[in-house]
């Protein structure tokens, strides 16, 4: 298999003919084993270890729940069925794409309540000024925060490989009709989607101009109007992100046909099978720097907070942040589409 | 699996445009079918067999 990244010449790209290999069926069989080791360590976390809470086996354990977890996830998604045929393809195919869309659905959703904007901006300089903290935009709202938490949670490849797998499952039942039978919305997203993106990257881009050269927050007395507005950019930006995103990556082409929808989800497949094998990177990282944190730091009881804070500070976080991602699969997206327009308009 | 398309298409002079046409895709996908880099769907290669048959 040819990979030729800068010129984005993608040899499994071009054989469209080809079905993307899925591993063997009896990957499935160790995926089994591999979950019965992580229920081992999770029954021996909270039966035997639960006095050493805070110690190093009992961090062992922690780890190895995460890790194992998530591979089991990742095997058991990516494994052929015992008969894996056109239909099984088709419902995979279904599957995959309703996972992607309430996967972008749920982060846009978390981000808008506050994942980001909300914590980085306005936490720390409401609370600073009113004193008041989390709770001025949320106005503490235990379901809120509830959702927030769910749904955020749901930004990990290990949930999209979750729905995934109940979905084939659900799918393989109740019939999925064809896979060319489209979940898009119409082309004429596609461009409103072009244009909310570019105008939320510029503001993203203002904003942090702003941030750095001007303290808006200053003002807050001398004038209300303009630190609320940029209060309230911050709120929406993740909000036109999200749905420029989704409008870009899940609209239809000008003219949407089974070759086209064929190369879409062949580019997906390629996109989550990235995004997952980035996430499992990732949760192996966590788990180090956790493991890390227990053995330099064994006097520190909420080593909970340790796993979250290197959660969200780290560079993989960027790697696998779903705007990022999804913009890249639009870019790549494009890109096949032209080559291939290009391709027939020489021959013709 | 090879198809003949490209021939027929040119006894019949037809160009890949207005086959794509008429069957309502594009013209790449004409293209990708011709060079088999794409097996179409049973409902569009009985779209492109009756068409094929109609014209001749």
């Amino acid at each position: 298999m040819r990979f030729t990244f800068v010129a984005l010449n993608f040899t499994i790209m071009r054989d469209y003919k080809k079905h993307l290999t899925l591993l063997p069926h009896k990957w499935q069989v160790i995926g089994l084993v591999v979950f019965a080791v992580m229920f081992a360590c999770e029954v021996i976390q909270y039966t035997v270890l639960k006095q050493y809470e805070g110690e190093i086996w009992y961090a062992y354990a922690e780890m190895a729940v995460l890790v194992l977890g998530n591979t089991f996830l990742l095997v058991t998604c990516f494994s052929q069925e015992r008969t894996e045929d056109e239909y099984v393809t088709t419902v995979r195919y279904r599957a995959l794409t309703i996972s992607v869309m309430i996967l972008i659905v749920s982060c846009g959703i978390a981000e808008i309540i506050g994942w980001r904007f909300h914590r980085y901006t306005t936490i720390q300089t409401i609370s600073m000024m009113k004193g008041e903290g989390d709770g001025f935009f949320l106005g503490n709202n235990p379901i809120l925060y509830s959702l927030l938490g769910i749904l955020g949670y749901f930004r990990y490849a290990a949930n999209l490989e979750l729905l995934y797998i109940v979905l084939v499952k659900i799918l393989k039942r109740i019939g999925c009709g064809t896979v060319y039978s489209s979940l898009l919305l119409q082309n004429r997203y596609k461009k409103t989607g072009w244009w909310l993106l570019g105008i939320s990257i510029v503001l993203v881009l203002v904003t942090i101009l702003i941030n750095k050269y001007v303290n808006v927050l200053c003002w807050y007395g001398k004038m209300l109007w303009l630190v609320k507005l940029y209060l309230l950019v911050c709120l929406i930006l993740p909000l036109m992100a999200y749905t420029g995103v989704f409008m870009v990556c899940l609209s239809r082409e000008e003219q949407e046909d089974e070759f086209i929808r064929h190369i879409r989800v062949r580019l997906l497949v390629i996109f989550v099978i990235a995004y997952a094998l980035l996430s499992l990177f990732e949760v192996l990282n966590i788990a180090g720097r956790h493991l890390y944190s227990v053995i330099e730091q064994p006097t520190i009881e909420n080593h909970g907070y340790y796993l979250y804070s290197h959660i969200s500070g780290q560079l993989l976080l960027w790697l696998t942040w779903i705007p990022g991602l999804s913009v890249v699969y639009a870019l790549v997206l494009r890109k096949v589409l032209s080559n291939n327009l290009k391709e027939s308009n020489d021959e013709e | 699996m090879k198809n003949n398309i490209r021939v027929e298409r040119a006894i019949l002079r037809i160009s890949q445009q207005d086959l794509a046409n008429a069957i309502g895709v594009s013209r790449q996908t004409i293209f990708a079918i011709e060079n088999g880099k794409f097996i179409p769907s049973t409902e569009l290669a009985l779209k492109l067999l009756l068409l094929i048959l109609f014209v001749k």
